[in-house]
């Protein structure tokens, strides 16, 4: 790995960044809908441009808890096989990760829908996993100290 | 030592063939009883031995077993999900072995068997629609070719030039095309194109023969450019079936009714089969060299005098081609149009009520109020009408659809001429999203297939048990709010009881992932080409899930079995009645609705037979953050509580019918807090990794706010189990002596 784009968001209170290139767009929507006997970090779906958007809660989906929400927070819709978006309770703005000084998190890794660990302690995830309604192991497990010195 | 049967370019040493031989012959052992305990566990296991074979043959270079276990390794895949156990795979397994062993003819064997399971391979790719598209393009492409010799030789024909070899071997050519067609789903061009083939190798037609050879030529090159599913020409095609088996007396006898053709192939049901044989009698040589002279289809078309005409015809029509894509986009911009149309509206109304609040409001205020609401409404008009000419865009009718019905019963028939079926076609002018139709096919057909030969009973079985000889079979489809419904319903010998019931009458499938779907044991049924394998009616039931339908049956022992299926719309409106359940608003499609009744009031309702269910029971409470959950249930204390009883239709037949029907599936109350109004609004389906079980989409009302469209009756079934259903068996009759 080396560098790449990536954008910066919040969740749990702690900073983690996706690839630019699986990141569509941005929103905020104003209608919303609950998915009944949808699992607990389904937040719900949203109308996006006429699409209706299934919302994965970050925090919860990674198992932790929710952080205070902020102005900046919102939708970040993912490039995936369906309308999927990630709820983050801020967003950073774009950013570079260099990942040469920092961890391949490897198949293990991406079981628990992270990527790889770059210097700063940020947690560059894998979109795909958070999205696709497996079960994730637990990142903070994965990590150890890491996950500790990332905080 | 390396056995001649398995040449091993590069064994080193016998010690390695010798292990490898004992590895090799215990997986197939392994293999053979993983394959008996038909679980998903041993299926994969097998998969994973079917793996390290292939990887032991590679090793050793031994190629017939690679080969073989390559094959089997696939067919494996496909076997987990498709369960039983199929002839193919127990063939493979014991060349293998033969090949392990060195027997004697084992190469031949297992070539055999590799063959084998590469036809079962392409069977399984024919079903996909791709494949059968590709397929077809293949046979039309066959047809246009072998159509111009057709023409030849019935022109020879006619001058009484006839040259009897050139004329079977053409005859033979359309016979196969015509099987492959039926094979693709081309049920009448199938009909015809055989029957065209008939009078083709009869030596002396009858009078207005030609004529009729002519039309059947003309509506087959028409026929040969539609590559989806038979067009709208089906009633000149069985008018032409009908006049050339008038023109072929010989044929006559194997004419019963309708459209029924003789099909040639009784063994064959893949069209991949039928094209080999196909492209063995005319590749290249076959064709290029009996033709006398080079004519391209369009020379064909000219001769033949159809072109201008059809030409004409679309221009005069104005038809145009337009992919599907485009029609989608088309209907998200007039949905993003509602949307925006909501906005407008909000913004008229604050208007008039600003102009409204304001004493002594200026005139222009007024004015401009008024303009808006006046606009809104030529808006709202112009919205709705555009929504639905694009859905309409999409919409084709069923008859194409309820043709394939029909071509399955005629070739099933043509297989057994011992059983007869009055058919009856319902509903071919319904309107259905193309989409959802294609989709609908292959269960269908699957359920169709699944009457003929479990429920219908021979002639004479029926005649014996006092029924009618012909044994009658109805499919019906409709179009409406609720999306499509098709009925099929048989009044054969019904399901077998289920050993574990012995009184078992009433059956019922439920489309979700948790809710009751009961497994049809194939074991002991007749396996033949059409079914048997208990499998068929579980695909139909998955097609049907992925489509976010469900599926209901009904059967009674001796008397028959009703199938009703259920999908919703793919994309396309709705009405529906908005309820509200707690703080949250959901919609029910209007179809499903019978009755509403008030349930607070001092003349409530007297308790009927029918379930009743608390709708916030159905879809949970609402895990909302702490701060919400406070500020929500505040607003909600103050709001009325279980107002009101929507009763829905039942989900089987009529509730007022005698047939015992379960308690649960005869009738449903939901109790929802308030009933708010009707409304019609667009369905937008939600993604498949989302989809809940019982939601059929979401739609954003006319004041901008999202809900959810539910499928009540999923939406109950899928949180039940058959006992809580109250599926009660009544006792078996008393048999006489």
């Amino acid at each position: 790995m080396s560098v790449v784009r990536v954008l910066n968001v919040v969740a749990g209170g702690r900073q983690f960044a996706l690839e630019i290139g699986v990141v569509q767009g941005i929103e905020r929507p104003r209608r919303w809908a609950r998915l009944p006997l949808a699992p607990s970090y389904v937040l719900g779906v949203c109308e996006i441009g006429g699409t209706v958007v299934a919302v994965v809660d970050l925090a919860a989906r990674l198992g932790l808890e929710a952080g205070p929400e902020s102005h900046t927070g919102g939708v970040v819709l993912l490039d995936s096989a369906e309308a999927v978006g990630l709820s983050v309770e801020a967003i950073d703005g774009v950013g570079e990760l260099d990942l040469e000084a920092g961890v391949d998190l490897g198949p293990t890794g991406r079981a628990a829908g992270a990527r790889g660990l770059g210097s700063g302690g940020r947690i560059l995830l894998e979109s795909e996993p958070l999205v696709d309604g497996r079960p994730l192991t637990s990142l903070r497990e994965i990590l150890g100290d890491a996950w500790k010195g990332s905080e | 030592m390396v056995d001649a049967s398995l040449p091993p370019e590069h064994a080193e040493s016998a010690d390695l063939d010798e292990l490898f031989r004992q590895e090799a012959e215990g997986i197939t052992e392994r293999l053979d009883l993983l394959l008996s305990a038909g679980t998903a566990e041993a299926s994969g296991e097998a998969l994973r031995l079917a793996h390290t074979l292939k990887g032991l043959a590679v090793a050793t270079s031994t190629h017939s077993l690679r080969d073989l276990a390559r094959n089997l390794e696939q067919a494996l895949v496909e076997h987990e999900s498709e369960g039983g156990r199929p002839e193919a795979i127990r063939q493979a397994i014991d060349a293998a072995r033969g090949l392990i062993a060195g027997e004697r003819g084992a190469q031949a064997a297992a070539r055999e068997a590799s063959a084998a399971l590469e036809r079962r391979a392409e069977v399984r790719r024919s079903g996909a629609p791709w494949a059968r598209r590709a397929l077809l393009r293949r046979v039309n492409v066959q047809l246009g070719e072998t159509l111009v010799h057709g023409a030849a030789r019935l022109a020879d024909l006619r001058q009484g030039r006839d040259s009897l070899p050139a004329r079977l071997v053409v005859a033979r050519q359309i016979e196969l095309i015509g099987a492959a067609l039926g094979l693709c789903g081309q049920a009448s061009t199938s009909a015809l194109t055989l029957q065209f083939a008939a009078f083709l190798s009869e030596r002396v037609p009858a009078h207005g023969g030609f004529e009729a050879a002519q039309r059947a030529l003309e509506v087959l090159a028409t026929e040969r450019d539609n590559d989806e599913v038979d067009g709208s020409l089906v009633p000149g095609v069985l008018r032409t079936v009908e006049a050339l088996r008038v023109s072929v007396p010989r044929r006559q006898d194997e004419v019963r009714e309708g459209f029924r053709v003789s099909f040639p192939w009784p063994d064959v049901d893949d069209p991949g089969d039928l094209l080999r044989a196909l492209e063995r009698q005319t590749a290249g040589q076959v064709i290029l060299d009996a033709r006398p002279r080079r004519v391209g289809s369009r020379e064909l078309e000219g001769e033949l005098g159809i072109a201008p005409q059809r030409r004409r015809k679309r221009e005069e029509e104005g038809f145009v081609r337009v992919p599907r894509r485009r029609l989608d986009r088309l209907l998200r911009l007039a949905e993003q149009l509602v949307v925006a149309k909501a906005e407008a509206r909000d913004l008229a109304r604050k208007l008039q009520r600003l102009s409204a609040s304001i004493n002594e409001a200026p005139p222009e205020l007024h004015r401009l109020a008024r303009q808006a609401r006046h606009h809104d409404r030529e808006l709202d008009h112009l919205v709705r009408a555009t929504q639905k000419g694009v859905l309409r865009a999409r919409l084709v009718t069923a008859r194409s659809f309820l043709g394939l019905v029909r071509m399955t019963v005629a070739e099933f028939l043509s297989r057994h001429p011992d059983r007869e079926v009055d058919l009856e076609l319902v509903g071919g002018a319904a309107e259905v999203d193309k989409g959802t139709l294609d989709a609908l096919v292959e269960p269908v057909l699957h359920l169709v297939k699944n009457a003929l030969l479990h429920g219908v009973e021979s002639c004479e079985e029926r005649l014996a048990t006092g029924k009618p000889r012909a044994a009658k079979v109805r499919v019906a489809i409709k179009s409406g709010s609720v999306g499509v419904r098709i009925e099929l319903s048989d009044d054969g010998r019904g399901l077998p009881q289920d050993e574990a019931s012995p009184s078992g009458q009433i059956l019922l499938l439920a489309s979700s992932d948790e809710g009751p779907a009961l497994a049809v044991n194939g074991e002991g049924r007749e396996v033949t080409d059409d079914a048997g394998r208990g499998v068929g009616l579980l695909t139909a039931l998955e097609r049907v899930r992925s489509l976010r339908g469900r599926l209901a049956l009904e059967s009674t022992p001796g008397k028959g079995t009703t199938v009703r299926l259920v999908v919703p719309p793919a994309v396309g409106t709705a009405r529906v009645l908005l309820i509200r359940s707690g703080s949250e608003y959901y919609a029910l499609p209007l179809g499903e609705v019978e009755s509403v009744v008030d349930v607070t009031g001092p003349e409530d309702a007297p308790p009927t037979a029918q379930t009743r269910v608390r709708l916030t029971a159905l879809v949970g409470a609402p895990a909302q953050p702490e701060r919400r959950r406070r500020a929500a249930s505040a607003v909600h204390d103050r709001r009325k509580r279980d107002r009101f009883a929507v009763r829905l239709r039942p989900l089987l037949g009529d509730s007022r019918s005698t047939a015992p029907l379960p308690h649960a599936a005869g009738g449903l109350e939901l109790i929802v807090d308030d009933v708010l109004r009707r409304d019609l609004v667009v369905v937008r389906p939600l993604g498949r990794r989302f989809a809940r079980p019982g939601v059929a989409g979401a739609a954003v009302l006319g004041e901008g706010r999202l809900v959810l469209v539910l499928d009540p009756w999923q939406l109950f079934l899928s949180q039940q189990t058959p006992s809580s259903l109250g599926i009660r068996l009544p006792q078996r009759e008393d048999t006489k002596p």
